[in-house]
């Protein structure tokens, strides 16, 4: 095929680019029309074929601002890239933007425990990981990691996320890039400034790697780099062997000396995805919605969320004076068949609507054997009162009460 | 750190059918479960006790 335009200032037609270059294959049509239009001569026929030569390492096709700067384009291998390529899925990271925190948005000294959704925080002592605002366009939070004021303990601040097996699948045998935000603050302590990513892989399945290590764990990435109190965008890109079932990262710091006052240092916009380079940080879910549903996956909080004093989350049913069950349904269906905390047992209550009387439970207890990932069968313990085959409605204290839902790895 | 304790729970029928943990923590007996994974493992090594929560 040949591409030839018209020049208005000459009057004639000519070739496009270098004619050497270009294959003539016969043409349907060319427009003049104020660019190129190539229109194939017949319906099976390619309209544009770029064929990359042996051992190609420039792009295949870019589209160019005036600058000549590639702003869409296509790798050599074929991957599309684009400013705004935002789409579910491309992050294999969900919550990496630290938007959702349904546990709470400060921990206090979390010891290997979940804190923004999806995140393990970790420290030996005198740490807060918290929810703050970042200022950057996209990405309003990020987590911080700060060692309280005036406190000599030099243990390492950690958070670390650890993917399922099924979200890992999909980088078998391929390249991915690890990328990510990172600020200090003013006093941060950590040697040359430095924070440690790490990335690794293991052979088993659903594990979690920070908590109680893969099998065959291995890294991909492990090093170090030195933040500034601005943000910086930092990306790495590695293999991953065909044999890996499970992926995660962490990320660790070192405290030095006495603390100051803004011995921190902050993270988000954390994302895993395919490829030789870091694009635009996008979501798991591809939208809020999306997000706090897949972080639903892993845990949710089941609470009376309505202004009524009254209001059920569940139905009850009595099976003896003093027991009780009630299927609690999940809000999405999760990982696994949960465990299940819950705030106090004098948030809940049975509320027998026919004797107008409320029962306080002494024990909460899940049925294993009963519940589902999409319903929680609950045991209640009572001291008295309950009537056999009277359904009562199960309430939570509107303020307190809720019900902890984990599935997490 | 305060060492977690458990504390099995059986249905009538002598079924495991979750365990309690110290820390108020209501676990499945089901294999699949992270926390019941933790539980199996403080189990003295000569138990008989299956992973899908029967007991010999």
């Amino acid at each position: 095929m040949a591409i030839k335009r018209y020049n208005s200032a000459t009057g004639k037609w000519e070739y496009v680019g270098n004619p050497g270059s270009i294959t003539p294959n016969g043409i349907g049509a060319v427009s003049n029309a104020g660019g190129s239009l190539v229109v194939p001569a017949n319906a099976s026929t390619k309209g544009i074929s770029i064929q990359a030569t042996a051992s190609q390492s420039a792009n295949l096709q870019e589209w160019q601002n005036s600058s000549g700067v590639a702003q869409t384009y296509i790798d050599p291998n074929g991957n599309f890239y684009s400013p705004n390529l935002n789409y579910a899925g491309k992050n294999a990271l969900i919550n990496g933007g630290f938007d959702i925190w349904q546990r709470g948005t400060s921990f206090l000294n979390p010891a290997n425990s979940y804190t923004a959704d999806r995140w393990v925080g970790s420290s030996a002592s005198a740490f807060t990981l918290s929810r703050q605002s970042t200022g950057l366009n996209g990405i309003p939070y990020c987590a911080r990691l700060q060692r309280t004021s005036s406190s000599s303990s030099t243990a390492n601040m950690n958070i670390a996320y650890s993917l399922e097996s099924n979200d890992s699948y999909k980088f078998q045998g391929q390249t991915a890039t690890l990328s990510f935000y990172a600020r200090a603050g003013s006093n941060f302590s950590a040697s040359g400034n430095l924070i440690n990513p790490v990335v690794a892989y293991g052979t088993g399945i659903d594990q979690n790697a920070y908590l109680n290590g893969f099998t065959n764990q291995a890294y991909l990435v492990n090093t170090t780099v030195s933040i500034t109190t601005s943000w910086v965008r930092y990306s790495y890109t590695f293999s991953i062997p065909s044999t890996a079932t499970q992926l995660a990262t962490w990320f660790v710091s070192s405290p030095t000396g006495t603390a100051g006052t803004n011995d921190y240092w902050d993270i988000t916009g954390v994302q895993l995805e395919l490829g030789t380079v870091a694009t635009p940080f996008s979501r798991a879910g591809g939208t809020y919605q999306g997000e706090l549903a897949a972080c639903q996956r892993y845990y949710q909080r089941i609470s009376a969320d309505a202004s009524s004093s009254i209001a059920a989350i569940a139905l009850g049913f009595g099976t003896a004076t003093t027991n009780g069950c009630a299927l609690i349904p999940t809000k999405i269906s999760m990982r696994i068949v949960p465990s299940v905390s819950y705030s106090a047992l004098g948030d809940f209550y049975f509320s027998d609507l026919i004797a107008s009387a409320n029962y306080t439970p002494t024990s909460i207890a899940i049925s294993g054997i009963r519940s589902t990932t999409t319903n929680v069968f609950v045991n209640f313990g009572f001291a008295s009162g309950i009537t056999t085959g009277r359904f009562y409605s199960v309430q939570a204290n509107v303020t307190t009460g809720y019900f902890d839902m984990n599935s997490e790895l | 750190m305060k060492k977690l304790t458990y504390t099995e729970i059986y249905t009538e029928d002598g079924v495991l059918d979750s365990v309690f943990r110290s820390d108020g923590v209501s676990i499945p007996a089901n294999p699949a479960n992270s926390d019941y994974q933790a539980y199996l493992v403080t189990l003295p090594s000569n138990s008989s006790k299956d992973v899908d929560g029967t007991s010999e």
